[in-house]
């Protein structure tokens, strides 16, 4: 697909007409983290950014919504109304092209053959994704796709002082005035390559997902979670992780919050009873989730390596340790500094 | 012979002589400068506990979870800790046997008084003993006016996304069912709106005073950098204040919330003296 050659100010003036009829929402810094927010108008993410600390479902899917309100009028029918559905039309710049794939995982779930969410959709269909790919991965980074353009509309590289832009879909290329600008030639996409990534071996293959079908009553589960705190910061920092609890509220509404596989709560039967009444239970299933019951539903592991698990975990239980422990019966991962 | 060594000696001296199953300590981490628990139950798996910088998780918390006789090698805020769960029945000073040092970790608690070990079986290393708590951070803070105060507190409160890794990383909150899981009828809402949050972290703050031993698991634990120690903090100075009680220090002390005394000092209730 053709690529074109940008520099720092092209990109800043079509960025800004953007504005003009979108909401851009930029990574915006606040004491040393990154979270998206609405873009200044001038700045462009420095060196200093690697990722967002809060993945990008939020956006789509956030924590807390209204689905639908509803009211008892005495002697009559409940009077029930959907909530609207969001409508503002925004651009999301600088995302992660892992974190832009991390999009296209939850369309299987929330766009998919069984289930449209009308909410989810809406916000989907109108927002555009220009992916910046990374310069430089961080520790806890473990993708093997670091140039992947799967849930981007634009994917921009970062080449020294100039940015190289390839629109993607069509929505993309409808956002991107390309007469504008010049081919990039092969030289410069040739430079892409020396962009650094993590030599990780492809940690989620599918030998993994045959491995898991064979250890569900494994004695590894209670092993691996022992230092586990059962904590939520793995599944709320996730950005493909998306279960969610609806309960009523009491100014007659239903809303969605999000929910994690870590809580005791999360399988709580109304009798009292639980099926996963430990910890052991609860991870087996985050990891089953991720690695063996997507996948066999939809092909494709719930895991884009984003590492924000890894660096965040309170007691540094590393996902990537975790998997290759499964593969490997036992091999740990040793700190690599 | 120095730390690390004497921790190994004496932990496979207790799991070669059977006097314990199981040894908690901390292992290498797989990010720079980052340790993480580690549960040794056989002599040569000993060897792979480190105590440096980094080892900073409130390793008490697994006490309550182990059904095993365990070991564990302790910093001054677990020590105390370890304590309060005793006090409370939630552990038995039998079932653990307490190896004592003092905190690898450097500069990391500013105000910390405890690094050594308050309570061991077999003590590693003298620290330099304990240190007066000035509490000067909550005298400045006491300074400000309660609209700046409640600023501070809802800004903080404001970052929080209700993953609970606060309270699941704090020693001192050991509740089967904690009030946030209750839902028939439910405490508290589910949502990140301030209401909600600061609802959660008031309420938290309230039922560990008296109890917290400002060991900063919680805000260690946070991913979004929610810091409400000064809360905790402000709980201690008036328990210390009010009772002249410091938890986590003695096993023949009542944590002050947990007695009655006629002359108790009232002053925490509204309109009390």
């Amino acid at each position: 697909m053709a690529k074109y050659l940008l520099t720092k100010k092209d990109l800043l003036i079509w960025l800004k007409k953007l504005q003009q009829e979108y909401e851009v929402l930029a990574p915006v810094k606040e004491k040393k983290v990154y979270n998206f927010g609405h873009w200044d108008g001038k700045s462009l993410p420095d060196k200093s950014y690697q990722n967002t600390l809060k993945p990008p479902k939020d956006l789509f899917f956030p924590q807390h919504e209204i689905l639908l309100k509803y009211k008892k009028v005495k002697g009559q029918r409940p009077i029930i109304k959907a909530a609207d559905l969001p409508e503002e039309k925004r651009v999301i710049f600088g995302i992660r092209p892992c974190d832009a794939k991390s999009l296209s995982l939850l369309d299987k779930v929330f766009l998919g053959e069984e289930y449209q969410d009308p909410f989810y959709q809406a916000r989907r269909l109108n927002t555009l994704i220009i992916s910046l790919v990374c310069r430089e991965p961080k520790e806890s980074c473990f993708c093997t796709q670091p140039f992947s353009v799967e849930g981007s509309d634009i994917v921009l590289f970062e080449l020294n002082d100039k940015y190289l832009v390839e629109p993607i879909s069509e929505k993309g290329k409808n956002c991107f005035p390309s007469a504008s600008y010049c081919e990039a030639d092969f030289h410069i996409i040739d430079k892409i390559k020396e962009i650094k990534i993590n030599t990780y071996e492809e940690i989620a293959s599918a030998d993994l997902t045959e491995k898991l079908d064979l250890i569900f009553d494994s004695p590894i589960w209670k092993e691996l979670q022992e230092k586990c705190i059962n904590c939520g910061v793995c599944s709320f920092l996730c950005p493909t992780c998306h279960c969610f609890d609806i309960t009523d509220n009491q100014q007659g509404s239903k809303v969605r919050n999000w929910d994690s596989c870590m809580f005791s709560g999360f399988t709580k039967q109304a009798s009292g009873h639980n099926p996963r009444p430990s910890g052991t239970e609860r991870l087996r299933q985050r990891v089953m989730h991720k690695f063996k019951y997507f996948p066999d539903k939809y092909g494709v592991v719930a895991c884009v390596g984003c590492g924000r698990c890894v660096e965040k975990c309170p007691v540094n239980l590393d996902i990537r340790q975790v998997l290759l422990q499964i593969k490997n019966g036992g091999e740990k991962l040793e700190c690599r500094m | 012979m120095i730390v690390l060594e004497k921790i190994k000696e004496k932990a496979k001296e207790l799991l070669a002589e059977n006097k314990v199953e199981v040894v908690l300590g901390f292992t290498r981490g797989t990010l720079p400068g980052k340790c993480t628990p580690y549960f040794a139950r056989k002599v040569d798996e000993v060897e792979n506990f480190v105590w440096e910088e980094g080892c900073n998780h409130n390793l008490a918390n697994y006490l309550t979870k182990l059904s095993q006789k365990a070991a564990i090698i302790v910093k001054g805020c677990d020590s105390r800790s370890i304590i309060n769960l005793i006090k409370e029945n939630q552990i038995t000073r039998e079932q653990v046997y307490i190896i004592g040092g003092t905190c690898p970790s450097t500069g990391e608690c500013p105000d910390c008084q405890h690094q050594e070990a308050v309570i061991a079986d077999y003590k590693i290393s003298e620290g330099e003993g304990a240190i007066e708590d000035s509490f000067q951070d909550v005298l400045e803070f006491e300074k400000l006016s309660p609209e700046a105060r409640k600023e501070y507190f809802y800004k903080e409160a404001s970052k929080c996304i209700r993953c609970y890794a606060c309270r699941n990383a704090c020693p001192a909150c050991y509740c089967k069912e904690c009030f946030v899981e209750e839902n028939l009828p439910s405490w508290v809402g589910k949502t990140t709106g301030i209401g909600d949050n600061i609802i959660f972290h008031l309420t938290r703050a309230m039922h560990v005073a008296g109890r917290c031993i400002d060991c900063g698991a919680c805000v260690r634990a946070c991913p979004m950098g929610v810091n409400l120690s000064l809360l905790n903090r402000k709980m201690l100075k008036d328990v210390q204040e009010m009772f002249k009680n410091v938890s986590g220090l003695s096993l023949d002390t009542e944590l002050a919330l947990n007695e009655y005394k006629q002359d108790d000092s009232q002053k925490f209730l509204i309109g009390g003296e």
